[in-house]
């Protein structure tokens, strides 16, 4: 996938779901670069707090800034969370790159999205946000492909020195997580420290 | 069990440490750039013109993100359970 389309879809779902004053951070492929792991990835995938906003909202917001949903019903309903598939095609482009948006109200996804940091990316036109490096470690750990886990112990190892362990070993045993971030963690400094959890 | 997902730190491609963000972004940039003109490159070996690239691309591009989908949907599975256990 050209970089350009995946960052031009970046900045129209950025610029289409913004009014709404959802708090939103990119996750995926992308962020893993600004956390210090530079790996290509072939889409865009944002958590959004959705909060008492209707999905519809969200919907209609992204549909009148062009993109169209992937499927019909255009929402997944996975207990309080919700996915919203998205595709757009981007100028000078043959083929539509996704947009997945995680709807999510719950607790945890609340604190993460309160965590996120600001970035400016080259090629996109406002300020994003994007999910901080111990919650990016989290949601690679919940996806379990061997890629995803794989990326875990990058992260980890390309941030150890800044990486809140309390926050992480915390959510960890709340996300019923701790075998696997154990795995990652004697992957990412073999021979080192013990797993914090 | 280490070194089944990644190189150990002594084997482990440089990441530029000390690059910033920007800097990060832009070897992605970089990155995506060559792997586009290379998996380009792969599907011309199957085809016969541009019309014949870009069905071979979609195809690729539907592939990729069924598995990406199979991703999201676990992920999405293992929140629900956690969030039923902690209740």
């Amino acid at each position: 996938m050209p970089p350009r389309a995946v960052l031009q879809a970046l900045d129209q779902i950025w610029a289409a779901l913004e009014p709404l004053g959802l708090p939103m951070a990119l996750m995926g492929g992308l962020a893993l670069s600004v956390w210090k792991h530079v790996r290509a990835t072939q889409d865009v995938d944002l958590l959004v707090g959705l909060g008492e906003t209707p999905v519809d909202e969200v919907l209609a917001r992204a549909t009148d800034c062009g993109f169209r949903p992937k499927h019909n019903p255009p929402t997944l309903l996975l207990g309080s969370f919700q996915v919203l598939q998205l595709e757009i095609e981007p100028e000078d482009s043959f083929i539509a790159v996704q947009v997945d948006l995680l709807l999510v109200d719950l607790a945890y996804h609340r604190e993460a999205l309160d965590r996120r940091v600001r970035i400016i990316l080259p090629q996109v036109e406002r300020e994003i946000c994007v999910l901080g490096c111990e919650d990016l470690v989290l949601h690679k750990l919940l996806a379990g492909r061997i890629i995803d886990l794989a990326d875990c112990a990058a992260l980890l190892r390309a941030n150890r020195d800044a990486l809140d362990l309390d926050y992480l070993t915390r959510w960890t045993t709340e996300l019923r997580l701790e075998s696997d971030l154990r795995r990652v963690w004697d992957e990412a400094f073999p021979g080192g420290d013990a797993a914090p959890v | 069990m280490a070194g089944q997902l990644i190189p150990s730190p002594e084997m482990a491609a440089p990441v530029g440490k000390d690059l910033s963000t920007a800097q990060r972004v832009e070897l992605w940039v970089q990155l995506m750039a060559t792997c586009d003109e290379l998996l380009r490159a792969g599907l011309l070996n199957s085809v016969d013109d541009e019309n014949g690239l870009r069905e071979a691309y979609r195809q690729w591009y539907k592939l990729e993100m069924s598995n990406h989908d199979r991703m999201i949907l676990r992920l999405a599975e293992r929140l629900r359970e956690a969030s039923q256990d902690a209740t």
